[in-house]
């Protein structure tokens, strides 16, 4: 008896832990095509000076969250997002916005794939 | 390397409390559920340490799971029967008074050999003197022998005789076990006193076993001299 209570018990923290992580990976992922989006209309504007403290924004959210996420998500897939993120900023340096665009167009495309291999759908399961 | 050497003795510590926690039997004893869950478990627990790209949780989640799940199954099962009989099956028996059930063998695919490598198991090298064998769920075979085969037991020749618990061990490599004492009421006081009419402490004997009437069996440590086994006092 005393076993099936802890089954039970350890059973609800993982569905919860699970649940907690999907609902992280949203919200991270919202906050971070919202930045990206934003750093693009910047770009697309020519307002550099605010693309350029938006990609600070971008960045230095990042490195906040990927901590945690690194804890239930693969590693390759988030240090390729890192990977992306870091250029980011020399770009706009060296005045190379279409390359910068090129990047903040695979870091959402790797944030949407992030989020789908997270979520339960059938696809991901079979 | 130093991420593999960490992570392998962590998931090691969590099988061994999984282990525990479901509250195994030997590996020849377990149910087809059981093995197939043992299995799994051990090959969930390589992914982590094979490659350091995956988090460690996606080794230790699983095997949670898959424990906590078979731990609920059983409590199920413990009061289903058709549940029971559904995941691990049921007893077959294959030799009903003398008479080989070919049908029952064919229909486990039971070959002669492993019937007799079966009956070899359990000493019995005649089939003549089978009387009943059953296949279990796990797997292993059950005999019971025909009278005239069967080993003689006190009760056939009429002896008279008691029951007696089995000696326990009060001192295990230098120590005492108190739990042991107490199950038999045997005080702490009585082990040294009677080891040091033997002029031994507890510290200097690597095994001693009392049973209910306090006849005890003492071993030293390597580096004295062998005890007699004697009577209590």
């Amino acid at each position: 008896m005393k076993r099936m209570v802890w089954s039970i018990a350890i059973i609800t923290v993982i569905i919860g832990a699970s649940v907690f992580g999907i609902f992280n990976l949203i919200h991270v992922s919202d906050e971070m095509l919202e930045l990206t989006s934003s750093a693009q209309k910047a770009v697309d504007d020519e307002d550099i000076k605010k693309a350029e403290e938006l990609t600070e924004q971008l960045s230095s959210f990042w490195d906040q969250q990927h901590r945690t996420l690194i804890l239930y998500v693969r590693h390759n897939d988030v240090d390729e997002i890192s990977k992306y993120l870091s250029e980011l900023k020399q770009l706009l340096e060296h005045g190379n916005y279409s390359e910068y665009s090129s990047r903040i167009s695979h870091v959402e495309l790797l944030l949407q794939h992030l989020l789908d291999s997270e979520i339960p759908t059938i696809q991901n399961i079979l | 390397m130093l991420i593999i050497f960490v992570r392998a003795i962590l998931l090691y510590i969590l099988i061994i409390f999984s282990m525990r926690f479901m509250g195994k039997r030997q590996i020849g004893e377990l149910q087809p559920g059981e093995l197939v869950m043992t299995i799994m478990i051990s090959n969930m627990a390589a992914l982590p340490i094979e490659d350091t790209n995956i988090p460690m949780l996606t080794g230790a989640v699983p095997i949670l799971a898959l424990v906590c799940f078979e731990i609920l199954l059983s409590c199920i099962t413990l009061k289903n029967k058709r549940l029971r009989e559904t995941i691990s099956g049921s007893p077959v028996i294959i030799v009903e008074d003398g008479v080989v059930k070919q049908e029952e063998l064919h229909k486990l695919r039971f070959s002669i050999d492993d019937l007799m490598e079966g009956l070899r198991s359990k000493d019995v090298f005649d089939l003549q003197e089978v009387h009943y064998a059953i296949v279990e769920t796990n797997g292993t075979l059950s005999v019971l022998k025909k009278f005239a085969a069967q080993n003689t037991t006190a009760e056939m020749l009429d002896l008279q005789g008691e029951d007696n618990a089995p000696p326990l061990v009060v001192i295990s490599d230098g120590r005492l076990i108190k739990d042991n004492l107490d199950r038999y009421g045997i005080k702490e006081s009585w082990v040294r006193s009677t080891l040091h009419k033997k002029y031994l402490q507890v510290s200097d004997v690597f095994l001693m076993t009392v049973d209910k009437n306090n006849n005890y069996y003492i071993v030293n440590k390597a580096e004295y001299a062998p005890a007699n086994k004697e009577e209590g006092l």
